[in-house]
């Protein structure tokens, strides 16, 4: 992520907000789509930036004996929420807040299935330390 | 990721609604309709396209897959 990245997205991001913005009085709908658009490029363009990160990440916690799968579920995770939040964002762009709410809430309901086996070898691992009364 | 996207994106939404302007003025209300329409469809397609790389990218960086 070197120093003039962020100046191309910042001007990427203010371009497609001026084009939604002058597409707003005739074509609301058009307008939306190009803000979108505008916002899975920004998107897209980060994910490759942080790929590496991800990667580095993952190598750090396989080292780690006990926490390979722990950083798995944590990864997907965040992949879930941010894919969620994409979505919700477009949807009260949109005007549709309810649609949002549902969105969200699906991710967290989804969220909550993933981390639940964890948290019971959790508690098992933290059973094994207290004394056996 | 084409920044370009954008700007077609602008260009057609630009384009369909003159052109709606135009043809409802000279009395073709249905031709304006068939305009709008056909203009949302395609920038729907390529915002589909876009939107199924990001779908791509995120399962590859995140591997939800």
């Amino acid at each position: 992520m070197s120093m003039a990245d962020v100046f191309k997205m910042a001007g990427v991001g203010i371009v497609g907000a001026v084009l939604a913005v002058m597409l707003r009085k005739e074509r609301p709908d058009l307008a939306l789509l190009v803000s979108v658009a505008t916002g899975v490029i920004l998107f897209v363009w980060l994910l490759l930036e942080i790929r590496p990160v991800m990667r580095a990440l993952e190598g750090i916690a396989g080292s780690m004996e006990g926490s390979a799968d722990f950083f798995s579920v944590a990864l997907k995770v965040t992949g879930i929420a941010l894919i969620a939040q994409f979505a919700a964002q477009v949807c009260k762009d949109a005007g549709e807040e309810a649609i949002a709410q549902k969105i969200e809430l699906g991710g967290k309901v989804i969220m909550l299935g993933m981390t639940v086996p964890l948290l019971l070898n959790m508690v098992q691992l933290i059973l094994q330390f207290l004394p056996q009364s | 990721m084409s920044v370009d996207l954008i700007f077609k994106i602008a260009a057609i939404g630009i384009l369909v609604s003159v052109l709606n302007q135009v043809l409802v003025r000279s009395g073709r209300e249905e031709m304006a309709m068939m305009t709008t329409l056909a203009g949302l469809v395609i920038v729907l397609l390529m915002v589909i396209n876009l939107i199924s790389d990001l779908f791509a990218s995120v399962k590859d960086v995140f591997n939800l897959q």
